[in-house]
């Protein structure tokens, strides 16, 4: 399910999800979230300009997406960036999901 | 000379004094470290609270090298041929193998537990996992146990509450020890217990403020802070 995203440009990340160029589904994301490069973390959730500092993956594509046994989804972009979707929330509600 | 002077290198005889015996850490202390030099043996530390250098060698680093420059925390583990201080950058593994998992709560939004003789302190995303099902996670914490309460987090009585009521319950009747431990890039804590327990830390802000601190319970000991605290 996740191989549609390979491939999508990036326009928007938001706490609550991820936009695509030119696709009619997104990302919509209902738990924590960070981007990485290498050992620095670009933006994370936690962050209180987490909109401002999220411009950073605009333009980016998708060139792989992972899912891990506990619902990990951990995508890697363009310029040697990583999206990680972390589910921290034992209740029944989807942490992510593609719609 | 110093490590910032410009061809001076630590392996050089009389390029650092050797550390008197009384001034050693004790064998298994965590230190903290500035990563001074790479080598295909291992890596160089400044260690700053003793001014003086240790070697790490490859077998101790866990994964690629950190960055010269970076602050790193090592555990002490002997002296070498050359006087200089041995250590290891697989502390969390070191530091924690065999230590039982007693409990797990929270102060306001900063989740605690406890292993062995050790707390970890946690303002970052959370989440203790079974066989890939999610037995406590941060976000439990958004979630009152009673749908519609607003006082639920100041009253004790979110979901998380409830679960690491849960928890406690099984981590008073069976021992869950910690197998192994690691750092991944960007401050990610896992620990690997026993029956399939794993605990994770993903720290998840660009700016500034703590994630995570590990640290001996008790007055004196080392605390661990990731991302590391700044200098004076």
């Amino acid at each position: 399910m996740t191989a549609v995203l390979i491939g999508c440009v990036i326009t928007e990340l938001r706490r609550d999800g991820l936009g695509f160029r030119d696709v009619s589904h997104r990302l919509r994301i209902d738990c924590p979230l960070r981007v990485t490069r290498g050992a620095e973390v670009l933006v994370g959730s936690y962050d209180t300009d987490f909109d401002t500092r999220a411009t950073v993956v605009a333009g980016l594509t998708v060139l792989t997406a992972e899912v891990s046994e506990s619902g990990d989804l951990t995508l890697e972009l363009t310029d040697s960036v990583r999206l990680h979707v972390f589910p921290a929330c034992s209740g029944p509600m989807r942490p992510w999901r593609i719609v | 000379m110093t490590h910032w002077t410009p061809g001076w290198d630590m392996h050089r005889p009389g390029s650092a004094d050797p550390l008197p015996a009384d001034r050693l850490p004790p064998i298994g202390a965590l230190v903290a470290g500035e990563v001074v030099c790479h080598h295909a043996f291992g890596l160089g530390l400044y260690l700053m609270d003793f001014a003086t250098y240790g070697h790490v060698n490859l077998p101790e680093i866990p994964g690629e090298f950190p960055a010269i420059g970076s602050a790193v925390t090592g555990i002490f583990l002997d002296i070498s041929g050359n006087r200089q201080l041995r250590l290891s950058l697989r502390w969390v593994h070191r530091t924690l193998a065999g230590l039982r998992l007693t409990d797990v709560g929270r102060s306001a939004n900063i989740a605690w537990l406890h292993i062995g003789g050790y707390a970890l302190h946690v303002q970052a995303p959370l989440r203790l996992v079974r066989s890939g099902q999610i037995l406590l996670g941060s976000d439990d914490m958004l979630w009152p146990q009673e749908r519609g309460a607003e006082d639920s987090f100041d009253a004790f009585t979110t979901m998380y509450d409830r679960n690491a009521e849960l928890l406690n319950g099984f981590l008073g009747r069976d021992e869950f020890l910690v197998l192994d431990g690691e750092i991944r890039p960007a401050g990610h804590l896992v620990l690997r217990l026993t029956d399939e327990l794993v605990i994770e830390v993903l720290p998840a802000r660009a700016g500034e403020g703590e994630a995570w601190r590990l640290f001996e319970r008790g007055p004196g000991g080392y605390h661990h802070v990731h991302p590391p605290e700044e200098g004076p």
